[in-house]
Parts: structure tokens; sequence; C-alpha cells
């Protein structure tokens, strides 16, 4: 991974959750699900921040869904890794396998 | 459920016109998630934290905003540099000294008063001195330092040092160093150790020992050339050569730090204190840990048992005796609280005056055209909500911004960590 390419704690979580939720990720359920998964509280803020700072970096990509067919229905923006993201998100997961105590490395995840 | 307006309408203005739809869009969903499980207030305080919480992240990254105002603002303080050089030479000036002096004395005070004291529980550790009834405060007689410690169900330990200087041979010419003489349980006390080698021990403190030193980092590396095999080598101090067994760790403070100039190079255990000395020699400052859940005031309470006992058996010496013990955090820069407070408010005021010479500066011949002139380009760009304050930004704070800090991170740098690298000498013009 060449330098400036590292990502952050907060990063790995966003890009972590994006790779769950595949289609179904956009602001609310990136929060929801770094906010169930990690225990942390997050802020909606944050993750839109966060978001921005990966699509300038060109890990993410956003797409505006049509407002849902309901009464006031609102538009989302959906949110999905590049490729570039995608092979990011594994590097940085493999590295930080790696550094973990008692793991040698990918083959070696408990 | 409909969101609070208020809070809404602050995630609105933070996030932006592109984000904002998205943002509150999100939030809106997610709120009528929370108010079925939760209830509507649950829902209403859970929108609030949201929002307070995205202020921060949604201010610092609303890219298009954020650069532009920037832009805007670099601008305008570069063309009001080149065209009055010497007015903004001069709020530069008037700030960064307002700003430098701030941060200095800041950091003095944070390190000396804010922060905890450096040793481990500094809570329980406690200072110990005698006065006499005159309240004049005296240093303590060791042989009264060992029926104090006696109350071992008060304190787990109480410790004593006293600073001197000896000199040191071996260099090209001999050379006077601080050395602190300690009780050999003083680190236990204070809950520190060695960075390397050991701790003293009850044996080195006895009559007939070996004589051994504890040397500091500064002294092991600067005095010493940072030997790594200097465990065991000798040091000659006053004549007499002691085998060094320990380092203490590079950021250690030492208790004598804080009342003298000079931080301490060399830690020589004093010998054991024997009840049967002269109570009249008060030699040495007294520091203790209190055992857990004992207060100050019911130690202080059985310290007055024992002062009383001893007056009446060493008449010539104890009569007029007391003791008295306070929180060490409280008494250690006991001097300088009162004028590091004075100092802080000066320098605030330092700092009002500055702002205040500023705005007049901006108000006056010079700084009046280039402020009407930005007030109009504000109203042209009619994107700033309040010129003035634009235009003070621009006209002081942001080009103020950089050099006044620089000053002040070089104020910083130097009183900072305090006391340990600044200069005592300056602690002292300072009390």
């Amino acid at each position: 991974m060449a330098k400036g390419q590292y990502l952050a704690e907060f990063e790995l979580y966003v890009m972590s959750a994006l790779a769950r939720l595949g289609d179904e990720a956009y602001g609310m359920t990136v929060r929801r699900e770094i906010e169930t998964r990690s225990g942390r509280a997050v802020s909606i803020g944050a993750v839109y921040a966060t978001l921005e700072r990966l699509s300038l970096k060109g890990y993410v990509k956003f797409r505006v869904s049509d407002p849902t067919p309901v009464q006031g229905g609102r538009a989302r923006k959906h949110v999905r890794l590049t490729p570039l993201g995608r092979r990011t998100l594994d590097e940085a997961t493999d590295m930080l396998l790696r550094m973990l105590p008692d793991v040698t490395g990918p083959e070696g995840v408990r | 459920m409909t969101p609070p307006r208020l809070a809404a309408w602050l995630v609105r203005r933070l996030a932006g016109r592109e984000q904002a739809p998205y943002v509150l869009s999100d939030l809106a969903e997610e709120l009528d998630l929370v108010a079925r499980a939760r209830g509507r207030n649950a829902a209403r305080r859970w929108y609030w934290r949201q929002a307070i919480f995205s202020a921060a992240p949604l201010l610092v990254t609303a890219p298009d905003r954020a650069q532009r105002l920037a832009r805007l603002h670099m601008r305008d303080s570069l063309r009001f540099f080149v065209r009055a050089p010497l007015l903004s030479s001069m709020i530069v000036l008037t700030l960064a000294l307002g700003i430098g002096a701030n941060t200095a004395v800041f950091s003095v005070v944070d390190a000396l008063l804010l922060r905890p004291l450096p040793y481990s529980d500094p809570d329980r550790l406690i200072s110990l001195w005698e006065h006499r009834r005159d309240n004049s405060r005296l240093t303590v007689s060791p042989a009264n330092l060992v029926d104090y410690a006696e109350l071992d169900r008060t304190f787990m330990g109480l410790a004593g040092y006293t600073r001197t200087t000896q000199v040191l041979a071996g260099g090209l010419a001999p050379e006077e160093v601080p050395v602190d003489l300690v009780t050999w349980n003083l680190w236990s006390v204070l809950g520190v150790r060695p960075a390397i080698g050991r701790d003293f021990r009850r044996e080195d403190a006895a009559p007939g020992a070996e004589p051994v030193a504890i040397v500091s980092d500064g002294f092991w590396r600067q005095r010493l050339g940072a030997p790594p095999a200097i465990l065991g080598q000798t040091v000659v101090l006053d004549g007499s050569r002691r085998a060094v067994i320990g380092i203490m760790p590079a950021g250690f403070t030492p208790l004598s730090q804080y009342t003298t100039p000079t931080p301490a190079a060399v830690f020589v255990p004093t010998p054991e204190f024997s009840p049967a000395t002269s109570r009249g020699d008060r030699t040495i400052r007294a520091v203790g840990k209190l055992q857990s859940g004992v207060t100050v005031a019911s130690a202080q309470r059985e310290l007055d048992q024992v002062t009383a006992r001893l007056a009446k058996a060493f008449p010539e010496t104890n009569r007029d005796v007391q003791v008295a013990i306070a929180p060490l955090a409280d008494d250690v820069a006991p001097v300088v609280r009162t004028s590091l407070g004075v100092i802080l408010g000066a320098v605030a005021l330092v700092v009002l005056i500055a702002c205040a010479n500023v705005i007049c500066f901006l108000c006056g011949p010079r700084g009046g055209s280039a402020m009407s002139r930005f007030v109009s380009r504000s109203g042209r760009h009619a994107r700033t909500s309040f010129p003035s304050a634009s235009c003070v930004v621009s006209c002081s704070a942001l080009r103020a911004a950089s050099p006044g800090l620089a000053a002040a991170s070089g104020c910083a740098m130097c009183s900072s960590p305090w006391p340990r690298r600044a200069s005592s000498r300056t602690w002292l013009r300072l009390a």
C-alpha cells in the first residue's frame, strides 16, 4: 500500500460497513451498522464527512436514488465501494490482521 | 415524527446546500425508527445529539463553503497586507504578543496547577511539615519523622528528601552537581521506579553499607555520556565512591524541583533515621502517602496526638512544635499559585487590550478605508451574512493567526513540559 493510501480507523469502519451493506449502504444504514457493531456512538455528520473524504480519494462512489414511493418520499444518496476502495480495504484489513497478536497472516485468522 | 426545527436548521446550515437534503433525509428516516422504538422524547433528544455531534465534522468538511471562504479571506488578507503593510504588521505584532504571552503563561499554569502530579496515586500524596505556634513553617526533624511514620494504619509510607550540592570528581575538573539526599523509601512512596537498574533498599541506608547512587537521565546522558553499562560503575561525590545502581526515567520530576532552581543530577540515600538523633535538627522535607480511605483530616488528628506525646517526652526540642499536612498537589506550588493566577489574569487582559488595539487600528483612518472596501465587497459577494465579521477575520485574525500562533507555539515550546525543561530561574522570576 503506497504512502498516503492508509486508512484511518474510522475510515476503515465506514468502508467495512459499506462492504457489508452492499446495495443497502447509505448514510443512515452505514451509521447504524457502525454503531451496532462497534458499540460506539456515531454521528451522521461524521459518516458523511468520512464518505466525502473517501470519495475524494476515489474509494467510494455516490448514487442518488429516486424518492421512495410514498407521500413525501425521500431521495437517498447511496454509496458503494469502487474497485480501488475494495482493494484498499482488503490491504488494510490484511495489514491489521498481520499486526494482531497470535495471527501470522490472512491464512492464520482465528 | 417531525424533527426538532432548530436542530434541523442547524444541520441544514452546517451540511451545506449539496449534502443537507440527504443528511436531513437520513436523520428523519432514523428519527421515525427511534421514535417507534424509544418514544418521542427520546427520539427528540437523539436528534439533538446527532445535530450537535455532527456540527464539527460537517463544518470542517463542507468542501465548497470552507474552501470558498478560505480563498476569499486569504485573497482579501493579501490585498490588505499589500495596501497597508505597516498597519498589518502592527496588528500581527499586537496579536502575536497577546497570544504568545497567554499561551506561555497558560502552559505554566497547566503544568504546575492543572495537571495531576506525575506520581502514582497523586490524590493520596501529602506534604508534611512542622511549625511553631506562630505558624512559622519548618522542615522536619528526622527523628520526629520516625515517630510519625509509626502511624502505619494512617500512612502507607513517610519519606524525606533534602537538596545539597556535592563535588563530582572524575572529569576534566571537579564540578559541583545538585544532589538530592533521599530516604530509601522515597521512590516507593511516590510510586516511581528507576527506568534502568533498581530502587534503593533499606540495606543501602544501613550503617556501613556500600555507598550507592541513582542518577537522573539527564546526568547519565550529558555528564556521563550515556554509557550502556553504567550500572555498577562508580561516581566520585565529595571524595566518596558511589556505585550507580539505577537511572531515573527521562520524564521524572523530582520533588525537589518544585522548590529549588536546578533539577537534581544524582540521588543518594540518607542513612536510616534514628529516634536517638537530635530532634532539634530540622533538615528534611517530608512527603507521605495516605493509606487507602484515610482522609487528610483524620491523618492530621492522628499526628496531633503524636506531637502532643513528643512535646511531653522531649520538651526542649518539641514543646512548641506542631505538625501539619496538606495534599501534596496543593502544597508544591503554594507560592506560585496566587502569583500565577494574577499573571494569567494579567495576560488575559493583555489579549483583550491587544484586541481593542486591533479594533482601533481597523477603525482608524487607514484601517477605516480598508474596512469600508471589505464591507462593500462582502455586500457584492452577498454570501457572507455578517460582513463585519468577515472583515475582521480577513483583516486581523487570519493574517495574525500564522505569526501569532507561531510566536505562541515558540513560547509554549520554550516553557513546556514544565517544570522539567523550563528554566527554574524563570519560574522563580514568575513567583
